[in-house]
This record gives structure tokens, sequence and C-alpha cells, in this order.
């Protein structure tokens, strides 16, 4: 056999060996209501494990984007894992001036337009609470999470995360909807090799009311 | 501003200065805007504008087509915290410099490091008031027009000094509302009052330049041909101190107190100080679906003339309030106001009797065509009686009403 050939075969192996251990896991995410609970963050952190974090080949590649449109943030919650570097480009016309103050995260771009900085590292888990030093009306929320298996619920509150690597993990949440910056703990899962698992939580940190979708102005200058 | 100063040359250098300071810094956001107007007016009194007690920009004889005004509005970074800001207008209107600054000022943003946040302007600015003042230019996001209360503010009310404001940022702490101080001292601005006083209340959208001037009503005793309201008479700072309050960035509220400290026995050449002081509260909501709901109310008196207790020989009360309501679609937003209006002669009312009764209504349609082009067709009837109309031989009640079409065209760099 040729060392092509060798190498394909590895490869099948590879790929097969992954599929055998890895698991789709499906999240519900409801309210202390009931209700499906839309963009609430949730990711599984490994509860021994952690090589399947920061510089594991598991570990999502990115590329992570925090844009700047009609004077928010777009998204208005991004989640990445540890070690992820974002980029802050500006699309709106006028310039902002993007900063954090949170411990997970300290750090400030000067006034730009456009794509002028290098993407920012986030090496700290924890939420990163960014603001524009030009527009305080602007709000937006980096959760830096431990883990490589992390999302948003949608609109239903479903929220797939497939590939999982069998083990033990704790789902964890956070919501800017929170009344503070603290991860709610909603369950010890076991997932094992194959699994398709549904797994139905409900968050049982109080709840602000939805931040209702408000027009940006247009002609907006102060 | 006294005679020195007054020079075209002035505001240029200014305007350089700032430009040249931020141009060296990094990106810096300018906007060139040019309005081309058609106006129709119906009015039996000629515009404050000319000299009259109409209360409209435009009169009868100013009907048509015309361009202008001309506004410049720059803002750029000096450093990373400290920018520079300056607003120019040219009026086209026979005003004392064809172009003159409305605003310019240095602001310091620190970057917060703490959910305190520290602003400071030092300059020439508006006090934190108008709610709906808020497009490029202090011009108002919604109309052509401001609401009285906001034209007044551009017509006689400036700031010359330094503010400070420090401000809770609610999200820094997960909490859904900021609250702020804001205070601000300041001089050059002693004649204020002394409009709202001989012709009251206007609505209209021309702001008084820092050079510029405003016309006397023509054949009112003591008429001195211009009103010249950014001066300093009495070397007494004035101040202002507010609170801001804002919930999840869906209502904002105001409240202030406003004196200018003005020494109502003194006098220059050219102006009085007055002693003006008011307390101004405004509400801006909105809502989903592109609704927006702004209300404010500013209630004050302003007094003139040697007095033995130093309060001044003629006070003058004023109040006035509006509600606006206003409806973006896309490109497209429509907005309604109407307002109320009132000033009376609390003392030496022998000498000159100058009270005011009115209201407005306002109705106009305006249209983002693309980032350059914004058509908009504004409406406005405004219903006024004015005692002081007697003494230029016209009649005390006025029923004025414009329609204006404008097309403005704006080139932001």
């Amino acid at each position: 056999m040729t060392r092509l050939t060798l190498a394909a075969i590895g490869l099948v192996l590879l790929v097969a060996s992954n599929n055998v251990v890895a698991a789709d896991v499906q999240v519900r995410a409801q309210g202390p209501d009931r209700q499906p609970l839309a963009g609430l963050v949730v990711w599984l952190q490994p509860q021994n494990d952690k090589s399947s974090v920061a510089g594991s080949p598991a570990m999502p590649a990115g590329p992570w984007v925090m844009d700047q449109i009609d004077m928010q943030f777009d998204p208005e919650v991004l989640v990445v894992p540890v070690g992820a570097q974002v980029s802050f480009p500006n699309s709106d016309k006028v310039a902002h001036q993007v900063y954090s103050f949170s411990p997970a995260k300290r750090f400030s771009l000067g006034l730009y337009r456009g794509k002028r900085y290098p993407p920012v590292d986030f090496s700290k888990p924890g939420l990163v609470v960014l603001g524009c030093n030009i527009h305080d009306a602007m709000v937006g929320y980096i959760y830096v999470a431990e883990s490589a298996y992390f999302g948003k619920s949608d609109e239903f509150g479903v929220l797939q995360l497939s590939g999982v690597p069998a083990g033990n993990y704790v789902v964890k949440a956070w919501s800017p909807r929170f009344k503070g910056e603290d991860a709610e703990t909603l369950s010890l899962i076991t997932v094992k090799a194959n699994d398709v698992q549904v797994h139905t939580f409900v968050v049982s940190s109080s709840l602000r009311p939805v931040q209702p979708k408000l027009v940006h102005p247009k002609g907006l200058h102060y | 501003m006294n005679n020195r100063l007054s020079q075209l040359s002035s505001s240029v250098m200014v305007w350089a200065l700032c430009c040249g300071l931020a141009q060296a810094a990094g990106p810096y956001d300018l906007t060139i805007q040019l309005d081309l107007r058609l106006t129709a007016a119906q009015s039996a009194l000629h515009s404050f504008s000319q000299g009259g007690l109409g209360l409209l920009r435009y009169d009868q004889s100013h009907q048509g087509l015309h361009a202008g005004p001309l506004m410049l509005d720059y803002s750029g970074p000096v450093t990373d915290t400290l920018r520079v800001a300056a607003v120019a207008f040219a009026n086209f209107d026979g005003d004392k410099n064809p172009i003159d600054l409305t605003e310019a000022y240095l602001e310091w943003r620190p970057v917060p490091t703490t959910p305190l946040r520290w602003r400071a302007k030092l300059g020439a600015f508006y006090p934190p008031i108008s709610m709906e003042n808020r497009a490029a230019g202090w011009q108002s996001l919604y109309s052509i027009s401001s609401s009285a209360i906001n034209t007044w503010l551009g017509e006689e009310v400036r700031a010359v000094g330094a503010e400070g404001s420090a401000t809770l940022m609610g999200a820094a702490l997960h909490r859904p509302f900021d609250i702020g101080v804001v205070a601000g001292v300041y001089g050059w601005n002693d004649p204020m009052g002394v409009v709202i006083q001989r012709r009251g209340w206007a609505v209209h959208d021309r702001q008084t330049a820092l050079w510029g001037r405003l016309p006397d009503i023509k054949g009112m005793p003591r008429a001195d041909g211009s009103f010249e309201l950014f001066s300093e008479i009495d070397t007494r700072p004035g101040f202002y101190a507010g609170l801001e309050g804002s919930y999840r960035n869906q209502l904002v509220v105001r409240a202030m107190r406003y004196d200018n400290r003005g020494d109502p026995a003194l006098c220059n050449t050219q102006e009085c100080a007055w002693l003006s002081r008011f307390n101004a509260y405004g509400a801006r909501l909105e809502l989903p679906q592109g609704w927006t709901v702004i209300s404010q109310w500013l209630d004050g008196d302003t007094s003139v003339g040697k007095s033995l207790d130093g309060r001044g020989s003629h006070i003058l009360g004023y109040w006035s309030d509006f509600v606006l309501v206003s409806k973006t679609v896309g490109a497209h937003r429509v907005t309604a106001r109407y307002e109320r209006f009132h000033t009376k002669t609390l003392l030496g009312a022998n000498k000159f009797n100058s009270n005011q009764d009115g209201a407005a209504f306002m109705l106009s349609y305006r249209y983002q065509l693309n980032d350059q082009w914004q058509l908009t067709a504004e409406g406005l009837k405004v219903d006024s009686t004015i005692s002081q109309r007697a003494l230029v031989a016209a009649p005390l009640d006025a029923r004025e009403s414009s329609l204006q079409l404008l097309a403005r065209y704006s080139l932001s760099l």
C-alpha cells in the first residue's frame, strides 16, 4: 500500500472513531413561566476533562465577529469559546470607540471606522460587557464560554449541539435578561457515544422583560 | 461676544483649528448639508427674521423657492479621549457673518473603567435640554421646525463655558437604567431673555450663531436694530444643574434648573444683562414598531432694569409645553406636534407690557430617499395673541400658517 492509501484509511478510521464517540444534544430552554426562552446562552462545560476546550481540535474556529450596525452591537450577544479571537468591524458611517472594563476582558479600541484593528483575544471565561465611548446607548455582550459546545437558543428556545464527545458535562446558561452576570447551572448530563439526547431545562433565575426591538432612527446624530 | 471677536475670520480660524487638530488624530465625522426649500406662508405679519412680530421663519414676502441654510457639522478626535466638535450655519438671510458657528467645543470622554462614566465639555454648546434636536447641527430629527421651547433655546440660549457630567451606567451593573447628573458654568449669555420679552415664543428652525444677530422688532419703542445675544456684561457666571435617567434605552427623562445669574442693573453699549431662570423637564419614550413620543415643559422668568432689591424693574414670566408623536416605517417618518406657549409681564407693565398666548400644531412627513437626500413636507399652524403687536399697529391676534417642502442634501465624510 502506498503512503497515500494508508493516510486515507487512517483518515476514515479517525472520522469513524469520532462518529462513534460523538453525540447530538438538543437543548430546549424554558423560562420560569415554562415558556420557550429565546436568546439563552447555553454551554456544556466538561465536568473533569477540559482538554476539549481551548486549543483542542474540537474548539470551533470562528471567525468571531461583533459588528456595529446602526449604532448597535450586532449581534447584541455573542458566545465564543475561551481563547477566541473576536474582530470588531464598524459598519456604521460614524466612528465608534469600543471598550470594556469587565474583569473577563479589559480593552479599548481607539476611535475608528471600518476594520482598523486586529481581532481581540478573549482568553478568560466569563461575561464581557461592551460599550461605545462615543454612544453611551450602545451595549453589547460577549460571553466567553469554557467549552467547545455552546450556542444561543433560537426563537423557539431550541439549541442544537452536534458532535459532543461522550462524557459528563455541566450545563450552564446566561442571558442578558438575567439580573446579574452569574451563570445558572441548569443540570449535569452524561453524554454517551452515538447518543441523540433531548433535554428540557427550566431556567430558575428571574428574568427582566424582553427588550423590545426598537427602530434605529435615520439621521440620529446625538 | 465682543466686536473684536465678531469677525468672520474668527469663525473660520476656530473651524480650521478644530479640523486641523482632529485630522491629525484619526477618523472624523463631517456632515455638509444644503437645503432647498419651497415655502408658502399665510400671515398678516412680517416674520421675526425681518423684524416683525410674526412667529414663522418665512413670511408672505419671502415665499417661493430658496436655497439654504448651509450647515457643517464636524467632530473628530484630538486624542483618544478628547474630541473637538463644531457646527456652522450659513443662513443666507443677511446675518452679520455669512457663515458662523452655532457650537464649538472640546469634549473629554475618558474611557470608563468603572460603571461611573465622566464627561466634560469646554467651549460653546447647548445645555442638554432638547429631546427633539438630535440630528446633525442640533436640528430636529422629526421635522423642519423645532418646538417653541427648542426654537427659543436655538435663538437665545447657549452655554459658553464648561460642563461636567457623571452617569452611573446600568448595563455594567446589570441594571436596566442609567442615572446621571450634569452641571454647567458659563458666561456670555447675559442678554438671554430679551427676545422672549420683546417678541415672545416662536416656532422655526433658525439658530442664532455665536457672533450672529436676531433683528429687533421694527417700530417698537427702544428698538435698537438687532439683538446680540452672546455677550458677557456683568462678569457673573451662570449655572445649570440637571438630572437624567433612562430605562432600557426606551425612556429618557430629564430635569434641569437653569440660571444665567445676570445682573439686571447692568448694560453695555448694546445690550442689557437679563436675569433669566427656568426649570426644564423632558421625556422621550421609544416604543416598538417605530413609535416615539416626546414631551417637554419649560417654565421660568426673566428680568431687567435697576431695582432696589436687585431683582429687576421689569419681570416677565414664561412657560411652554408640547407633545410630539412620531412614527417611522422604513425610510418614512410622520410626526405631529402640538404645543402651547405663554408669556406674562409680572412687573413693570406700565412701562412695557408684553404678553403672549398661543398654540401651534405641526404635521410633517419626512422621507429619507438615500444617504444623501432627505425630503420633508411640513405644515405648521400658529395661533397667537401678542399684546405688544399694538405697539406696531398690528392686530393682536394672528393666525399664521406655512407649508414647507424641503429637499436636504447631506454629504457625510
